[in-house]
Order: structure tokens, then sequence, then C-alpha cells
């Protein structure tokens, strides 16, 4: 069996026999009830595309730290880090193969979110320049497992995984401008918002849900890339840097 | 061929604002291929420290360790692909996931492919009878069925070595006793085991050979018949039912050494030589101490024995 | 010295001096302190000083920013309606953690033994997750101090005064509920979570923390009539304006105080129904 698909049966398995994984499964529609009805409330159908991709976003990252975040966390405390450590396969791929998993099990959230909107306020979700839409989306999904990558590391090397998964979520949303974009936040959050990938993310798929002519396409799919390229350089230089630690000063324990 | 060789191993654990811990102070143990090795000693002697450091995932601070002449530290990648490593308890497993998942998983991660993957986990769980319940949660399991499944894992990609870490701690006897059948019969298809273990019983039932370590270096290393021999060069008398005034009379005997009472009428008397012990067996005799028998020390007196012998 | 041959005294229960429903009442508080203090310590083990401040304390208030923003986006006023909303939630989010800290018991081993002793598993349940009710009150005091200037409104002394009062009703009546979904969560505790993560979003919806009541049509309006938090977050909306209390705001409070009392007996029959199971069939409870 390729090592891929061995690590994303576990990987599935894993997310679907736990019901606390399934917790951003569960709340993804519900508020995208929320934020559809405080649009309608307000009568501001251009905020549509905000509140349609606010709730994804949010549970795409959601899913990220809670789950993909705490992949060596949680074989660490199960006794099964070193053993895997033992096998010939390379530690960080078999990590990157169980986070992409986790990604793409999360686009379900994509799937319901449609449904709460059409089958809750009848409106159907439109999307006006849909190429430019899959390719920032897939840049997107791409960061994402950049950043779980870093997290899943870091949590590790810190033993702080309850306390980053607590403090990290909203903070991040709301620097990732995932429904007001960044430069509608007070200025002192903006250069920070900026370092988030999300907050080009968002921009560029609200801009390509919109009719109007995408600007600046090249420039901040650049940033997309670039940034989630940090994350993934960043996850990898630190997860190494854990296992050998794990080697070299037996910290993280068979018992 | 040699299966395990350490020399001169040494690990120093150093702690941020505690004085360093030395697990292993310069061990030197070698294990031919096909045998089964037990380590013996007591907490924090050093075998969990040593073990991790043949399964590659602990480096050691000075001194060296090969597995079938591979360096633990340079060729660790060849290490990996021909040992396997065995924990005792209730981690290891995926608890969510079904034992065959389990294994599937694991025999991906030892670069087995899809069908071998398939054949060796219905083989392993079938060896292990573990078939029929082969695709219920590992959760629901026994500790007894874990640690046979622990054992599966281990064996998945059909390891020359296979290092063992206390695997029927927590089992009841009868649970016990039947996994030692099974890595008993590890060996004897030439498999090189090295089983860590507090259980003398065990030691003396299943290994070729023992070697017992405390603060982090070798005591001894002998057959577990053998070791016996460390502390006398003959029996021990043990007797039913003998009183105070013939006991005295027999620690008087020249040769005698420790006498130990049981408290119910059950005494061991440790002799030097069979001439001692035909004096001790006399005396008791002749005081009407019918029940009485010469036996080896058990792996268990020699083993604290030899901790006490080192303590001095 | 206790006189066994005083009629007051019952040997059966040496622990208890005295009978009678006075004495039943003292021992039921009694445990309830208890109870409370034992969840007071695996409080401090949930967090230290520093990892509540800039852990928890934190993202709390970043979760009401991030409302007050999207607020000010929709239109004039709307972010102080978000903020208040959402602030108010937050005692919601806290009461309803109950839903799972009352699976600890389970997971520790000790509900049998809480059923097998004389004093009502119940009380001991629900004494046990009261730490949430007063973190609750803290956030929220301080996301109403430091987010309201954010929101461009400044509350008076008196109003934050009384605010504070409904905010504990407020917690208190929510907390009804978490316990009453806590001890379902006794039967399938794996559940806890995805529940009590899940019934917060519900709140957010139904009882006019994002938007009034009434915005999802009548159906939802008269179900958010039935759930703690409505009535209450009405009360604070209506003293915040007026700088104080009012009689309507006093009918608000009245009419949470029922809801969540209601919450609260269901709470209490759900486990007596769910010990005696228990004792019957050797499962429900008692299943590690």
């Amino acid at each position: 069996m390729s090592l891929f698909v061995a690590a994303a049966r576990l990987q599935i398995g894993q997310i679907f026999s736990d019901r606390d994984y399934t917790i951003e499964l569960v709340r993804a529609p519900l508020l995208a009830v929320v934020f559809l009805a405080l649009v309608r409330q307000a009568d501001r159908p251009d905020l549509l595309a905000n509140a349609l991709l606010a709730p994804i976003l949010m549970a795409l990252f959601g899913m990220a730290l809670s789950i993909s975040g705490e992949i060596v966390d949680a074989d660490r405390w199960m006794g099964l880090l070193e053993p895997t450590i033992a096998t010939p396969v390379p530690f960080p791929r078999l990590v990157l193969h169980r986070i992409v998993t986790t990604t793409l099990v999360s686009l379900i959230i994509a799937v319901e979110v449609c449904l709460v909107s059409i089958a809750g306020f009848g409106i159907v979700p439109v999307v006006h320049h849909p190429w430019m839409f899959a390719v920032v989306a897939v840049l997107t999904l791409a960061a994402m497992v950049g950043w779980s990558l870093l997290m899943s590391a870091l949590f590790v090397a810190t033993r702080t995984a309850r306390t980053f998964q607590n403090t990290l979520s909203y903070p991040f949303m709301l620097l990732g401008g995932v429904f007001v974009p960044v430069d509608q936040l007070p200025g002192w959050m903006q250069p920070v918002g900026r370092l988030v990938f999300l907050s080009w993310s968002s921009d560029l798929l609200r801009d390509a849900m919109a009719a109007p002519p995408v600007t600046s396409v090249a420039a901040r799919t650049g940033m997309v890339v670039l940034l989630g390229a940090a994350g993934l350089g960043l996850g990898l230089l630190l997860l190494r840097r854990v296992l050998r630690r794990v080697r070299a000063t037996g910290t993280l324990g068979l018992r | 061929m040699t299966a395990v060789e350490a020399i001169a191993l040494t690990r120093i654990y150093h702690q941020k604002g505690r004085p360093d811990v030395t697990a292993l102070a310069g061990l030197d143990l070698t294990v031919a291929e096909g045998e089964v090795h037990g380590l013996l000693g007591p907490n924090g002697a050093g075998k969990s420290t040593f073990m991790r450091i043949l399964a590659t995932v602990l480096l050691p601070t000075s001194g060296s360790a090969r597995v079938l002449g591979h360096d633990v530290v340079a060729d660790h990648t060849q290490v990996r692909r021909q040992l396997a490593v065995v924990f005792g308890g209730d981690r290891g497993l995926y608890p969510r996931l079904s034992a065959r998942h389990n294994l599937r998983y694991w025999a991906a991660l030892y670069r087995l492919d899809g069908r071998t993957a398939a054949r060796r986990a219905d083989e392993l769980l079938t060896e292990m009878g573990l078939a029929d319940r082969a695709d219920d949660r590992v959760e629901t399991y026994s500790t007894g069925m874990r640690q046979r499944l622990h054992l599966a894992r281990g064996l998945i990609a059909d390891p020359r070595v296979l290092l063992l870490d206390e695997p029927t701690n927590g089992l009841d006897p009868v649970a016990a006793h039947q996994l030692r059948g099974i890595i008993r019969g590890l060996a004897d298809s030439g498999r090189t085991v090295l089983l860590a273990t507090h259980d003398m019983a065990e030691a003396e039932a299943v290994c070729d050979r023992v070697t017992m370590i405390n603060h982090g270096r070798v005591i001894a290393t002998e057959a577990p018949r053998q070791l016996a021999r460390w502390i006398t060069t003959c029996e021990r008398v043990d007797a039913d039912g003998a009183g105070e005034e013939v006991l005295a009379r027999i620690k008087e005997l020249p040769g005698v050494g420790e006498v130990t009472s049981d408290g119910d009428g059950s005494v061991s008397i440790a002799v030097d030589s069979r001439e001692t012990a035909g004096l001790v067996l006399q005396r008791l005799l002749d005081s009407g101490v019918t029940s009485v028998r010469t036996a080896m020390p058990s792996l268990e007196e020699v083993y604290l024995h030899l901790l006490r012998e080192e303590a001095r | 010295m206790i006189d066994v041959a005083d009629p007051r005294v019952d040997t059966a229960t040496p622990s208890l001096v005295g009978s009678g429903p006075l004495a039943a009442v003292k021992a039921g508080a009694r445990a309830m302190w208890w109870a409370s203090r034992t969840g007071l310590a695996d409080f401090s083990i949930i967090f230290t000083v520093w990892t509540w401040l800039f852990g928890w304390g934190l993202r709390i208030l970043a979760q009401v920013l991030f409302y007050l923003v999207i607020g000010s986006l929709l239109g004039p006023g709307q972010g102080e309606y978000l903020m208040i909303g959402n602030t108010v939630c937050l005692m919601a989010v806290h009461s309803l953690l109950a839903s799972a800290s009352l699976t600890w018991e389970r997971q520790n081993g000790t509900l049998p033994l809480l059923v097998a002793s004389p004093t009502p598993p119940a009380l001991v349940l629900i004494g046990r997750s009261l730490f949430w009710i007063p973190d609750g009150l803290v956030c929220a005091m301080a996301a109403f101090v430091i987010l309201g200037p954010v929101a461009g409104v400044h509350f008076t002394a008196a109003a934050l005064g009384w605010t504070a009062l409904l905010l504990v009703l407020t917690g208190v009546s929510c907390y009804g509920l978490g316990c009453f979904l806590g001890s379902l969560m006794l039967v399938v505790p794996d559940l806890r979570n995805v529940v009590g993560n899940g019934m917060v979003t519900v709140l957010m919806i139904l009882c006019g923390v994002n938007f009034p009541p009434a915005t999802l049509g009548p159906v939802a309006h008269a179900v958010s009539a039935y759930l703690p938090l409505t009535h209450g977050l009405t009360a604070i909306r209506m003293t915040l304006d007026a700088g104080g209390a009012s009689a309507a705001v006093g009918r608000q409070a009245l009419l949470e105080i029922a809801v969540g009392s209601v919450w609260l007996v269901l709470a209490v029959v759900a486990l007596q129904v769910l010990a005696r199971r228990s004792r019957r069939d050797g499962r429900a409870l008692f299943q590690q």
C-alpha cells in the first residue's frame, strides 16, 4: 500500500472515530446560518460572499488547528511517536500526508455551507470568476497544509497544544480577514493581518465571487504562495529539529 | 553472526537545573543471532534506554551499538528495516481503529506492498488468536489481546531482530504464559529477541541467556541455570518443620551461609559445598525433620543477591 | 459529645447530626460546597494565571472583537449590537462547558461511588462545574470594559453594576441547560464537546445575540423564549440602553430565572433517572 494511501486511511479513520474531530463539521453550517441571517437582516447583499466564505475558512482553519495541529502530539501521548520514528519511512513525509488528508476532508464543509445557503436561505452561491476561484482555493489549501505542519511541530515542541488551540482560533480569524477584509480593520491590525496568508486568500476568493474584474492577481496570489511556503518551510525545519531533539535528548519518552 | 553488539555504550541525560542522569555507563553486551536474550534490572537500570538506542530513536552519548552489523547512528535507516520494537501496556496502538487497520498501517510504514501487508496481517491475526476480533476497535480489547496485537505489530515486517520491552506487564498468569509460548516460538524461527523483563519466571522459561544490568552497567551475563551457580557451587537445603534448636546447631556448622525462614515453618539454608549439605541434612534428619530437599537458587534469588553485592 | 440516646441523633448515618428537612438542606449544601471546591481544583489544573490571561482571556476578547468588527461593517449601531450580544453570550459559552465537565466524573471512575453514597449524585454533579460561572462573569465584564469603547459605547457604573447581576443570573440560567446536556452526555460522553459547541452556536442563532430573535421567523422566535440567554440578554440590552434597571428589565429577569429553573429541574430529573437505571441494569453511568 502506498504511504499516502496508508496515511490517508489512518487519518480518515482517526477523524471519523473521534467525535471531537467532527465539531467543525457541526458548527460550520450553524455559523453559516448566523452570517447569512446577519447579512440578510442588515440588508447587505454585497456581503453575501463574506457570509458564505467566512464559515468555510473558519472551519478549515479550525480543523487545521484541532486535528492537523495535534497529529504529532496525539501520537506522542498515545505512545506512538517513537515506534513511528523507528520505522523506515521519513516521519515528516508521513505527517504531511496526514495533514493533506485532513485538509481535503475539511472540504466537506464547503458543501455543507452551500446546502445551508440554498435550502435555508434560497441563495445559490455564484462565482463570477470560477477558474480564478479554483486556483486560489487550491493555493489556500496548500498554504493551510504548510501552516498546519508548522502548528503540528510547534505544539509537540512546546507541549502547549491545548493552550494554542484555544488561543489561536479567533485572533487568526480576525487577522485573517475571513469576514471583514483586513483593510477595514483598525490600522494597527492591518500590517499584522497581512502576514497571515488567509487575509490574502479571503480577499481573492471574495473578489473571484464578485462580478468586477479581479485586480493585482499575480501579486496577491504570489503572497498566498509565499506565506504558505514560509509556513511549510518553517514547519519542516521545526519538525526535523524536534526529531533530532527526540533522538539527542530523549525528551519524548517511550513511557 | 552477532545480532546486537554494544561497546562501551553510554547515555547521559542532561536536565536543566538538576544533576545529569547517567542511564548507561559503558554498557558492553553481545547477543548472538537467533538467541532469546533477557535483560533484567530494577526500574531505572537502563533497560529502556538501551532499547531506545537500539531502536534508533535515541542517540548514545558515547560508545557504539550495532544491529546486524549496522551502526545504530550512522546506518539507522538500515537498522530500522530489520528491527522492530514492542512495548507493553496500552500505548503503541491507535485505540479507535481496528486491529486489522492498525496492522495494515504499520505494514505500510515498513514499506510492505498491499498484498503482502494483507497476507501478513491475516497470518499474524490468526497466529495471535485475534482473527475473529480483527475488525473490532482496539479499545474494546482486553489487556492480553492488546499485548498480542502489539506483538503482531512488531512482527508485521518479519524483522530479524525484535525488541520486547516488558511484554507481559499487567497480564494475568494465563495470558502471560500464552505470550511466553509465542515468544519462545519466535526464537525457534531464527529470530533474535531481546526481552526486557522484571519477571524472573519469564526470563528463566524463555531466555537462552540473561544479562543483569543495574545503574547502566552489566552485572552478569549467563544462561539462567548458570547464573544460579554464581551464588553457590552447590545446592541450598530446604526443609519444613525444623525447630529453632536444630537451626541454631546448623548455623554453627562451618560452610553454612544464610538461613531464611518463611514464617510458616519452612526454612532455606545456603551451603558452600556438598559435604556441608550432607552435614546439614544429617542434623535435620537426626532431629526428626523428614521433609527435606535440595535446590538451586532461583533466578530471583540470584538477581537480588547480585544487586545486594553490587550495592556493597 | 454525641449522645446516641438523644432522639435527634441519627445513628444510621453518623455524619448527620439532627434530622428533618433543614438538616437535609444543610447536608446537601455542604455536599455542593465540597463538590464546587473539587471543581475549582480541576479549574486550577486546566489553567495557570498566565494561560488563562494570555490563552483563554485573549481568545475571548478576540471572539467578541471578531463580531464587533462584523457589526461595524454591516452598518451603524450594528457594532454595538453584536458586541453586547456576543459579550453576554460568553456566559453561555462558559456555562455550557458544564456539558463537558460533568462527564469528568465518569472519566475519573467516581460515578458509581457517587451513586452508592447517601447524597443525591445530582447535587454533586451540579456543584462540580459551578466554577465556570465566575469565570464567564470576569470574561464578560472585561469584554464590556475593554471593548465597549472600541464599539464607541461608554457604559455608566450603575449600568455595569446591574449588568453584572444580570450576567450572573443569565450564567446560572445557562448553567441549567449545560447541566441538562451534561447529564445526557454522561451516557454518550464522546459527544460532549460536539453537543456543547453546537448548542452555543444554536443559542447564537436563536437568542438574539447577533440579530433579533424574530429574524428567523415565528417558530424560531417562539423556541427562543424557552431557551436560556434570550431574556437575560434582552434585560441587559435594556439596562445598558437606559443606563439602569427598570420594571421591564425586572420582567425579563424573572422570565430568565423561570426558564433557567426549568432546565435545572430537567437536569436533576435526568440525573436521578440515570442513577436509578444504572442501579437496575449496571450500565448507564457505570460504564467506563
